[in-house]
């Protein structure tokens, strides 16, 4: 029961990390060499904060848990990743892009059967 | 006269993309030699930070910046920056199952260090998980 708290946990820091990728993305279009526009990077400023908050939900779930449990499912990252990446950034879907979300997901239930 | 000046523009043009081909085969090669060393990295990062994690005391905060936590830090700043480098030179569909291995190396470091126990579901999970990012890979491609 708290192995399946701690696995829900970190598939949401995976989710957030994505998130802060994706903002972080967004930014380095609009980043140059000068300090204020890095700090008044609202994008940079988001994606950041929501990656730091990622690695310490990450940090708390892997003081817990196992790490041969807690480390494979930061693999659910890819997941979101890819999804966002189509939605937001204009890429392509393709059935290698489903079967590999689908495989990942199929992944990662079997590792919350062995935990 | 024309037909011989053509001729040889397509030989240079058929040179050209021999060597480029070889230049791409050489940086391809080496965006794999880095993506080996940066599962290395990561997965000594984990171990770094899971026995940093069990160093931290709830009321010294300065025991979170310990020598194991800042290590796996060190780690994954550096692994992070190499695996960027060398997405910008390989292709994704080779440098992706090669960053899954990572999720072997725990595998079979977990048990070692932290008398974690693997078993089949474990296994087959993460096998599985390889496969899925290795599809991504695939559907990257460019």
């Amino acid at each position: 029961m708290i192995q399946l708290k701690l696995i829900i946990l970190v598939i949401f820091a995976a989710f957030l990390g994505a998130i802060g990728a994706l903002f972080i993305k967004k930014s380095s279009g609009h980043i140059t060499l000068n300090l204020k526009s890095i700090i008044t990077n609202k994008n940079l400023l988001f994606g950041g904060v929501a990656y730091l908050i990622s690695v310490i939900i990450y940090l708390y779930s892997l003081n817990k848990g196992e790490l041969s449990v807690i480390y494979p499912l930061v693999s659910t990252t890819y997941i979101w990743t890819t999804l966002f990446s189509i939605k937001y950034l204009n890429e392509k879907i393709n059935k290698w892009k489903i079967m590999g979300i689908v495989v990942i997901i199929l992944g990662v239930i079997f590792i919350g059967i062995g935990s | 006269m024309a037909n011989k000046n053509h001729h040889h523009n397509l030989e240079c043009l058929k040179e050209g993309i021999q060597k480029l081909d070889h230049h791409n085969t050489a940086t391809q090669k080496k965006a794999i030699f880095i993506m080996i060393f940066c599962t290395l990295l990561t997965t000594s990062g984990q171990v770094f930070w899971k026995i940093g994690l069990e160093n931290i005391f709830p009321n010294q905060i300065f025991s979170f910046f310990n020598l194991h936590i800042v290590l796996g830090f060190l780690a994954y700043a550096t692994a992070s920056m190499l695996i960027i480098y060398a997405f910008k030179k390989g292709e994704l569909s080779v440098l992706y199952p090669i960053l899954a291995t990572s999720y072997i190396w725990i595998s079979i470091v977990s048990p070692l260090v932290f008398d974690e126990v693997m078993n089949i579901w474990k296994w087959v999970g993460i096998l599985t998980i390889g496969l899925g990012i290795t599809l991504l890979g695939v559907g990257s491609k460019k």
